[in-house]
């Protein structure tokens, strides 16, 4: 249709149902003479019409929050946007320059946990959050949502239910929207894992060119993920993950051994040595304390076929443990 | 049949799909080839490719007269491409928030009711990636929180007129395939 008549149609629709300055006499008159000169023209109103008609029979809120997430940022970036700005600037004035952008959030986290102590908190919204030790979050909470960031560690959430604001918790590697209540987040170096406790969580990765899309992870699984890709949904089991989260204990499900040193490697910032593909094939499924490295690593060495040797703490080796003949 | 050959040739809708035709054969293969190494996706590849020669069909441009056609495809596929993706990403993400609302407040909706959704929002959000900033602001205000006119002139510190300007623009946006 011709783009003129779309811009009279347009126009006439805008003065006819405006509310508020209201179309007066004159403006009707006007318009059944326009709609009367070209049979184009009411055809052009009537799919204007319809067309705003199906607009505002679309569910609000998940419309608008649609929206606001595609179209370019620019417009939604908010004012927290602009300081952080201002800040990063003075902090590069200040030297702080060299320090990884990670490094620099975690500097000034609004929560932070030291070596050896976790924290319990009560949020505005009555949601409750736990963080590990070693953790650190900012919480930014507005009226069109709740967001918190994991900069680095664990926390579990407990969320209160609010349906005007969606619960986000994301990492550099994504979004956890939350649409259920009860979860937990444990951010690596290179990935994010999720364990779901109840009800459903949505995550979105954080790269646009990511390999998956949004998946829904449900109660009792888990989802180890990073910006890029994600590993295949994992059972676990419910009770014994959140007992385990709540002694401070790190849950380890039919693991590769490599992967679970690594973890432990990475809480206790401590380096273990060992040989990916020997350990590959050694399986673990345990339930490590997260508070004392010789004691997890001891039950390791109790329950697999493996040999852990220290060297006056500066390192520790661990092997295959060799048949004796 | 020789003669029959000729009479068709001069019609210009059989002209015009000779064009296609040729155009087809000569680079569809290419277009496939590097909509691949573009998506890393042999089957959306040939989705595209495919898509790309359906729009070349209803754009009815003067094929012949390209100088240039693979820079031409090349632009009409990224085009579909970015259409693509950004449906993908609104069709998930308002999954995500309709299933928040379903889980929170017991929404329900049919797979059509999504589909007509989807499709509005995708047409909205084109629409409004072509409007400043103030535009997206008033269109929103209008059409999902029931402005009236002036109140959004208030809000935005313009005068009703421009506001219905920006809103007229942004519905003829909306209106442009």
């Amino acid at each position: 249709m011709d783009q003129s008549i779309k811009e009279q149609a347009a126009e006439w629709f805008l003065r006819i149902t405006s509310e508020d300055p209201k179309p007066t006499a004159e403006d009707y008159q006007e318009f059944e003479n326009w709609q009367a000169q070209d049979m184009r023209h009411a055809q052009a109103f009537a799919s204007m019409e319809s067309f705003v008609q199906g607009m505002e029979t679309l569910p609000k809120s998940a419309s608008v929050d649609t929206l606001k997430e595609v179209i370019h940022k620019t417009k939604y970036q908010s004012k927290s946007g602009v300081l952080s700005l201002l800040l990063f600037i003075f902090l590069a004035g200040a030297g702080f320059f060299a320090l990884p952008q990670e490094n620099i959030e975690y500097l000034f986290a609004d929560i932070k946990t030291e070596e050896n102590s976790g924290l319990a908190q009560t949020l505005a919204d009555s949601s409750s959050l736990t963080l590990a030790s070693n953790s650190a979050v900012n919480i930014d909470f507005d009226r069109q949502q709740r967001r918190i960031k994991l900069i680095d560690g664990q926390l579990l959430v407990d969320v209160a239910k609010d349906p005007q604001r969606p619960f986000v918790v994301s990492t550099r590697h994504g979004n956890i929207r939350v649409l259920g209540t009860k979860f937990i987040v444990d951010k690596q170096a290179s990935t994010t894992t999720l364990t779901v406790l109840e009800s459903n969580v949505a995550v979105y990765p954080a790269n646009q060119q990511a390999e998956f899309d949004l998946i829904v992870v449900p109660a009792g699984q888990q989802l180890v993920f990073n910006g890029r890709t994600r590993q295949e949904l994992r059972e676990i089991n419910v009770q014994q993950s959140e007992r385990a989260w709540k002694n401070s204990q790190l849950v380890v499900d039919a693991e590769p051994l490599p992967a679970v040193l690594k973890r432990l490697s990475a809480h206790y910032n401590e380096r273990l040595f060992y040989s990916n593909t020997e350990l590959q094939q050694v399986e673990v499924t345990a339930v490590l304390p997260m508070n004392d490295l010789q004691a997890a690593l001891n039950l390791l060495a109790d329950s697999l076929p493996i040999e852990i040797q220290s060297y006056f703490s500066l390192a520790t080796t661990i092997r295959i443990k060799e048949e004796k003949s | 049949m020789k003669k029959k050959d000729t009479v068709i040739n001069s019609d210009p809708v059989e002209e015009f799909s000779a064009c296609v035709n040729s155009l087809y054969v000569d680079h569809n293969l290419w277009l496939q080839r590097w909509l691949g190494n573009e998506v890393g996706c042999a089957q959306s590849a040939a989705d595209i490719t495919q898509d790309t020669f359906v729009r070349v069909l209803q754009n009815k441009q003067d094929i012949h007269k390209l100088r240039t056609p693979r820079a031409w495809l090349r632009t009409v596929a990224k085009r579909i491409l970015i259409d693509r993706r950004r449906r993908q990403q609104i069709e998930s993400l308002y999954l995500a928030r309709l299933a928040a609302h379903h889980f929170e407040e017991n929404y329900e909706f049919s797979p059509e009711e999504f589909n007509i959704a989807i499709e509005t929002l995708h047409v909205i959000a084109r629409a409004l990636e072509q409007c400043s900033p103030t535009m997206r602001k008033a269109f929103m205000l209008r059409f999902f929180e029931n402005w009236t006119h002036r109140a959004i002139a208030d809000h935005l510190q313009v005068s009703t007129k421009s506001v219905q300007k920006y809103l007229a623009k942004a519905l003829v946006l909306c209106q442009t395939d």
